[in-house]
């Protein structure tokens, strides 16, 4: 009966101890991510100059989504079958491009349908991945962000010329699109 | 006893904590092994263990010329691939177009990226500066390299994205081909 109150103590601990390595696994910490991971949050302590939003598939139509975490706005809505401001819609702007983001944090969404575009099929989010940012051979850090599709074809990149000041957010939202 | 049992819980806790709160860098497997080299590179050495395949190599510039070079670990070119080619000509040196997806085999390759600052037909080729990242595995338990290439230091010029990861830490280069 001693023993009861450490058992349940360390049995305390061990939960504690495994919902701590759930929030490690969303750091990237862990290969084992129990979201679909369709966003992921990244911080910039300046303004981000010539980030790369680049599609990787033909055919289909494919989207990328920035949204402003400080009022939840979409500050990029880019699509590779955008013609112009008349078409009406959601989207704004053509993939692929380059755009510049402000200090602050954004959620990244890759999305595409896996038909030719104005079809009625629903937009699919990829499953994000993302580099922490290393030093590269040049002596500047960049940040690299890839949509999967399926196990192994990658979707969409964005290449980021600047390093998250916070470690990368996962999250499992993914935007309806329109 | 039973403070002897709780303290070592406790360390063992913390010491659990602190690993798995430790920043997920000490996860990434270093790409790079020349990173303090004060010449910019021009070129990447990278070695794969087994077969990579559906290798997007994508130029991001418009209205000039952009190719990628890949050469094998004894220097023979396999990949010349140009946006501007347009079929095989006899005395051409380019052999595919930009944008394209290949596989490579297991082995060593060398890696450049190239352009002119002009519409093709004209000027001397350069090479950009290389980049390389590789993901860390999270939600979808498949690495990424993204190897990049960029003018004047920032601006992107090409992406080479790959599913997987290099065998051993990538190598700058600061050669470059001269293409034609």
């Amino acid at each position: 009966m001693k023993h009861k109150p450490l058992s349940a103590i360390l049995t305390a601990g061990l939960l504690a101890a495994s919902s701590i390595w759930s929030v490690g696994a969303a750091y990237g910490a862990s290969s084992d991510y129990p979201l679909k991971a369709t966003g992921v949050e990244l911080c910039f302590d300046d303004k981000t100059h010539d980030i790369a939003l680049i599609p990787n598939f033909d055919l289909v139509e494919m989207g990328v989504v920035i949204i402003d975490k400080k009022d939840g706005k979409a500050v990029v809505k880019s699509n590779t079958h955008y013609k112009d401001k008349t078409t009406g819609g959601y989207w704004t702007s053509k993939l692929p491009q380059n755009v510049t983001l402000d200090k602050g944090c954004y959620t990244f969404h890759f999305m595409n349908k896996s038909t030719p575009p104005n079809t009625s099929f629903y937009w699919v989010c990829a499953r994000m991945n993302v580099s922490n940012g290393l030093k590269n051979l040049n002596h500047k850090a960049s940040t690299t962000v890839t949509g999967l599709i399926g196990a192994r074809a990658i979707s969409l990149a964005a290449l980021i010329p600047n390093v998250s000041s916070s470690t990368p957010v996962f999250t499992n939202t993914c935007p309806s699109g329109l | 006893m039973m403070k002897k049992l709780l303290s070592a819980a406790m360390i063992a806790f913390s010491t659990f904590t602190a690993f798995i709160t430790t920043p997920a860098s000490a996860n990434e497997i270093p790409i790079l092994s020349l990173s303090e080299s004060k010449t910019p590179f021009t070129g990447i050495k990278m070695c794969l263990k087994s077969k990579a395949q559906n290798i997007s190599l994508v130029p991001l510039t418009e209205y000039v010329e952009s190719a990628v070079l890949i050469l094998n670990e004894a220097g023979t070119p396999i990949i010349k691939a140009n946006n501007y080619f347009t079929g095989p000509s006899p005395a051409g040196y380019w052999t595919s177009k930009l944008p394209r997806v290949v596989d490579l085999d297991a082995g060593c390759y060398y890696i450049y990226f190239m352009l002119k600052p002009t519409p093709p037909g004209t000027s001397e080729w350069s090479c950009a500066w290389v980049q390389a990242t590789t993901t860390l595995t999270t939600a979808a338990k498949t690495r990424v390299t993204t190897l990049s290439g960029s003018a004047g230091g920032s601006y992107p010029t090409h992406v080479m994205l790959f599913p997987g990861e290099p065998e051993t830490n990538a190598v700058g280069q600061t050669d470059c081909w001269r293409g034609y």
